[in-house]
Parts: C-alpha cells; structure tokens; sequence
C-alpha cells in the first residue's frame, strides 16, 4: 500500500508539476472560455458597415390611442438605431392570423387592444429577432402616454408556425461542443499520459528495475489511479474555466432595456433545465469512461516495445475515440437521436455519446442509468481481462506481429497464470 | 541463504527452465553462465520472486522467496535500465522509494557511492547526458542504494573501462566480505573464473554444468600443457590422449583428455635437449563452457 501511494503521489507529481501542464492549461482556458463567449467575440469583429434591411411592419390600432403608428415609427427610425429600417403601415381591418402568415410583404404584425390604462400588445413575427427593439420601444412609447400612471403593458409574442430559432440551433451545437469536446480533451489527456508514462518506463527497460521492486499489479493499478485523478482534477479545472467563462460572458454584456442576455450558456441552461443531473452524468460517465480507456492504453502501452510501437498500437483506440466525437457532435445535429441512443449503449461510445444523448432528450434517466451499469460491468470485465495480461506483457520484449503477440501474452496470462506471484 | 530447488518455469508450452537446483549461502559470489535465451534472464526473475516456479521452489532465508523480501534484494540488468530524462538524485530517489528507504537515507547513500565511484558532480545532471560508463555506474548504485542481502548482477561490467571494472570488483567484494549473496552473470568467463565459487551453466533452460568452479573443472578432466622448448610439435601430436597441439609465439599449448596422458608427455618431454617451460593447468572456464554448450560465450 506504501508503493501504492507513493507511484500514485510520484504520477501525479510527474504530471501536474510541469510546464507542459501549465500551458495545456492556458490553452484549454481560453479556447474554452472563447467557445463560451463566441457571440460576444464575434461581435467585436462586426463592422457595423453592414447594409441597411427594410422591415415592414403593419399596425392594428384596435384602441384609441392616437397617432400610435406614427409615434413607433420615430421612435424605431432613430438614427442610431439597428441595420435595418422599420416600414410601419397602419391597417383599419382586424387583424387576421393566417393572411398574415401568408403574406410575403409583411414582417411584423403589431395588434394594440385594450385601452391606454390597460393595453395588449400582440406582436406577430417571422423575424423575432427584432421583437425586443419593437416591444422595447413600445414599452417607452406607452410610458410617455401613461405619464401620470404608468401601466405595464403586456405583451404576447407569436411566430410563424414553421420558424426556427438559429439561437436555439446555436445553443444546441454549443451544448454539444460544450459537453463532448471536454470529454474528448480529458478522455485523450489521460489515456496519452498513462500510454507514454507506461511505454517510458518501458522502452528505456527501467520497467526491469521498477517491476523487481513493486508488483505489476500495483504498478498497472498505480497506473491508473494517479491518471484518473489527473484527469477528474483536470476536470474541475475545465469546469473552473467554465465559469470563468460565465463571469466575463456576464461581465461583458451591455444588454438594451428589457433584451435580456445574450449568452450562449443561458440557451444551453434553457434547453437542458436539468443540467445538474446532465453535468452529474457528464462526470460519472466521464470517471468510468476514462478508466476504461486509461485500462485499454495501459494494456496496449505494457504489449509494446517502443514509443513509436506504442503510437502504432494505439492508433485504433484513438481512432474509436474520434469515432465517438464525431457522432457525439454532429449526431444530434442531423436529428439521428436514435443513433446516438443506440450508440450510447456501445460501451467504447458510452462515455462520450451517454450524456449527449440524455442532455438532447434522447436517452431517459433509467435509460442512462442502465448505459452507466454496462459501462461499469464492461469496466470491471477489462479489469479482469487485461491485469493478467498486463503482468506478463510488461516485462515482455516481444517483437513479433502485434496479433502474435497478444495471442502469446493472453495464452501466457491465462494458462497456468495462477503460477505468477501478485 | 538462498536455495533454488528443481525449479522449472514453463511459459506455456514453452520450457525456460528445466529442473534447475543450487544453494547460494551468505557471502558467496555465485555464477549464472548461458547462451543468450539459455534461461538466465527468467532464472533472475524467479530469485527475485518476480516469478514462481511452476514447478519447484525458491526460497530466501527459510521462506518462499516473494514480494516481501524485494526490499532486501538488488538487481543490476544486462542493459541500461535507467530512467533518462531524470536526474540522477531524481532517479535514486525513485527507485529507493520503491525499497521502502526514506528520503535521507537515499540522498545520504547516494553521496556516499557517488564520492566512491568519484562521480559526485553528476548528482543533479540528467542521466541522458552521462556517458555509458558514468550511466552503468549509476545503474550499479542503483542496484546497491538499498544495501542488498542479495544481489542479481547481469553483466554488470558491460561498458566499462578495466579501472573502473576494478573499482566495480572492490565494491562486490566488500558487499561479499558484508555477507551478501552475490548471483552475477557475464559474457567475460576470465572474470567469473576468478570471481565466482559456484557457478551453473545453462543450456536451453537445462543445467548443463553445475557446483563449485574447483569442482567443475576438476570433473572436466581435460588439462593444457604449456611447453616451451625444442619439442617436436607432430610428435607430440601422436601421443595418445593427446587431443590438439596449439602452437603460439611462447611455444605449444598441448590439450590432453585427461591428467594420466600427462605422463606421457612429459615422458617425451624428458627425452628433448632443452625445455624452458613446462606448466599442466586445469582448462579454463571458457573451454569447459565450449565443450558443454557447443559455443563460445562471447560469440553468443
């Protein structure tokens, strides 16, 4: 147990006090708080030169308030207004909904009932993004008519019945991104460190040396467990990152009144309310998942030789990693939910795919639960399998056909393995 | 004491080791000779508990040798097996933590051996940039930091220059003058005759030769005759027993099968004008190793 906690102490000393470590840190960081903050970055480069949209917009006075359309439209034309130029009409019949859906000239339909003290504004739109300008300048129109007693008005807002949110498209990419490609990064971080950590010891026979002091059970296991911490420690510094993301994303709005935030985690928060339970899933399929795959590389890092054996050798673990981040991120994308669920129970895709199917809704909470469980009985299976394998392959300098070699060190481990001492 | 009983280690199908026994006491320097794939290298292993015998046993100090005895064993492998992107401070400090020694003792060993081995500066210097012999130094340290009950030398003297090999014979001795079991293996059959009391010679995992070096050459019955004088070289070569005459610049070496042809050489000897030498010596290691194995060591 002393040799234990001392390979485990010395790994993760080895990984964490090294300049490597800082600036994989650094760059991690800033690429992860430029995702979260991408709206806001890519409006620094905006020009402002944009040209100018006309916007036509048909007002339905059904009250007494007077020169109403006229008043919106100076207050909407101002000069330092949006790129885009409000064409108000004015139309005496009653607003009909379906005609205006129809219709191709008309963008905005804006229905005033009620009365002064008490009115109901219904905006009709198939270019939401504008609604907030309008109904803001609605809301001071109303306020210089209400001088004396301010009633808020309300307001109900509609859309055309086959419109799409490109916000809520932007927040379910990000949420992909924002889930799978932290997964990726650690799940790639920590089976590259306990490969090249393995294979040094190895390739430069100071394994000979280390394997005649500690078990190679406890050398696999110390292995392992020192990587894992890493990667949950490297974890929580994403999700430090994270928020760091958050406080300059809230920090560097300048929202107009009643506009609310412009910030991509406030969809991602809107399209998955149970974010908690989603994050919650995120790290558990994150710790059981990279134990498999730190077990994987370990085994593949023990049968080789050499470092660039090794690069050879792990070439189809990375590969199945890649696989499951494409389908992580482009799968929900394309609407393939189905896929991705069924994907999800693989489990050398369980790690990434499980909680990208839950948070897109795909996948139920038992259903994530009963991915977790195989993942963890495939975990415990590997387990089993691959430390015998480990113990023999370790201080093995076979240079045979890599099929050769595991069918040699499985026999090996497996037949009469329980000669070997622990 | 250290005693290997009839083991046999079996990889699969594949037989490494076939029936292998000797005893190692304390203060012995015992030989391990094979040719490359001989079974050295898994006999290390089993001594060290590294691996059990499938059949067979090893035992160190009255128990099965295991795990719990690692702390009191060193072992110095055929190659460099040294860590390189670590210092050497680093590298001790590493592997002595893996003998359960604390970190004062290391550093205060350490100072010690490398003042000894007259490479102190090279403490916080990265083993990449040591020379071979510096890292082999390094590696034997290594090896020796935990001050070992027994010690598993392979090839120990790879590298090295004949000073230092000498420094590198001192130190074993005075391991061996401590009481320490010293199993060493080398290619250099000089320094294994003139280092080993015992020794076992393998041969596709089977002990082909095996017990005390006095022994084993007196058991060989062959002997060389060094003469040098005015002899007839085809004479002698149709004495009866007489297996080769070798002739070289300080006159003949004659191989005999056995001391009884002996006599009659020197017979014929007695018989000649003038002789300067006449010297009977037992045959060295080396030919006793060529004879069991069928190959030189060093062409292994």
């Amino acid at each position: 147990m002393k040799k234990f906690k001392f390979l485990v102490g010395y790994g993760l000393k080895k990984r964490i006090l090294r300049k490597a470590f800082l600036i994989a840190n650094i760059v991690i960081g800033v690429i992860l708080i430029a995702i979260i903050n991408l709206p806001t970055i890519i409006s620094w480069f905006s020009t402002g030169d944009e040209a100018m949209s006309d916007l036509n917009v048909v007002v339905y006075n059904e009250t007494d308030i007077t020169n109403f359309t006229d008043d919106l439209d100076t207050m909407l034309n101002q000069p330092y207004g949006d790129q885009v130029f409000y064409m108000l009409t004015e139309e005496d019949a009653s607003f009909s909904e379906d005609p205006f859906w129809n219709n191709e000239d008309k963008d905005v339909a804006i229905v005033l009932t009620g009365n002064l003290n008490n009115p109901v504004i219904d905006v009709y739109s198939k270019e939401p993004s504008y609604n907030s300008q309008i109904m803001d300048q609605i809301e001071l129109l109303l306020v210089e008519y209400q001088i004396d007693d301010y009633q808020r008005p309300a307001f109900n807002t509609f859309y055309a019945p086959d419109y799409e949110d490109p916000d809520e498209e932007m927040a379910s990419s990000s949420m992909m991104n924002i889930i799978v490609l932290p997964l990726f990064i650690l799940i790639i971080m920590g089976t590259q460190f306990v490969g090249t950590d393995i294979i040094e010891e190895k390739s430069t026979k100071a394994i000979e040396t280390i394997i005649s002091s500690v078990p190679a059970k406890i050398h696999f296991l110390s292995k392992i467990t020192a990587s894992i911490i890493f990667v949950i420690l490297q974890g929580l510094l994403v999700l430090a990152f994270g928020g760091i993301g958050i406080l300059i994303g809230n920090a560097s709005q300048t929202p107009l009144p009643g506009s609310g935030e412009v910030h991509l985690l406030k969809y991602v928060a809107e399209l998955i309310p149970d974010w908690p339970v989603v994050l919650t899933f995120a790290l558990l399929f994150m710790v059981v998942g990279t134990l498999f795959y730190l077990i994987i590389a370990a085994l593949f890092a023990s049968m080789a030789t050499t470092q660039e054996d090794y690069q050879q050798i792990q070439a189809p673990l990375m590969l199945m990693l890649l696989s499951g981040f494409y389908i992580g991120l482009f799968a929900p994308m394309a609407g393939a939910d189905q896929f991705v669920k069924i994907m999800a129970f693989v489990p050398i895709f369980t790690p990434i795919l499980a909680p990208v199917a839950y948070a897109s809704g795909a996948m139920s909470v038992i259903e994530a639960v009963i991915a977790l469980i195989v993942m963890i009985g495939f975990l415990a299976l590997a387990l089993y399998l691959v430390a015998p394998i480990y113990k023999v392959a370790i201080l093995s300098y076979d240079q045979t056909k890599f099929m050769k070699r595991i069918k040699s060190y499985v026999h090996k481990a497996f037949v009469k393995s329980d000669k070997h001492t622990e | 004491m250290l005693e290997v009983k009839n083991a046999k280690m079996m990889y699969g199908d594949l037989v490494a080791v076939d029936n292998l026994s000797f005893t190692i006491k304390p203060g012995d320097i015992f030989g391990l000779l094979g040719t490359n794939g001989a079974g050295k290298t898994t006999t290390f292993r089993m001594i060290m508990g590294l691996l059990q015998p499938t059949e067979g046993d090893v035992f160190y100090q009255g128990e099965k040798v295991g795990y719990h005895h690692v702390n009191e064993i060193g072992y110095m492998i055929e190659e460099r097996s040294l860590l390189t992107k670590l210092t050497v401070k680093e590298l001790m400090l590493y592997f002595g933590r893996l003998k359960d020694m604390d970190k004062d003792l290391i550093l205060r060993r350490l100072d010690h051996w490398l003042d000894r081995f007259d490479i102190p500066h090279y403490k916080d210097k990265k083993i990449k940039e040591l020379s071979k012999g510096n890292q082999q130094k390094i590696q034997f340290i290594s090896a020796i930091i935990n001050d070992p009950k027994l010690l598993v030398l392979d090839e120990p003297f790879n590298g090295l220059d004949p000073i230092n090999m000498e420094l590198f014979v001192e130190v074993i001795r005075e391991f061996q003058d401590k009481g320490s079991m010293i199993v060493f293996s080398s290619h250099q059959l000089d320094k294994v005759e003139s280092f080993c009391e015992e020794i076992v010679v393998l041969e596709k995992g089977k002990p082909v030769i095996s017990g005390r070096l006095d022994k084993v050459k007196k058991d060989f019955k062959k002997q060389n005759i060094h003469i040098d004088g005015d002899v007839d070289s085809e004479h002698i070569k149709t004495i009866e027993g007489v297996e080769e005459v070798i002739e070289n610049n300080n006159g003949l070496i004659v191989k005999v099968k056995d001391e009884r042809v002996n006599q009659r050489v020197f017979d014929y000897v007695k018989t000649v004008k003038s002789i300067r030498r006449y010297e009977v010596e037992e045959a060295s290691l080396s030919e006793i190793f060529i004879a069991k194995v069928g190959v030189s060591h060093e062409e292994v």
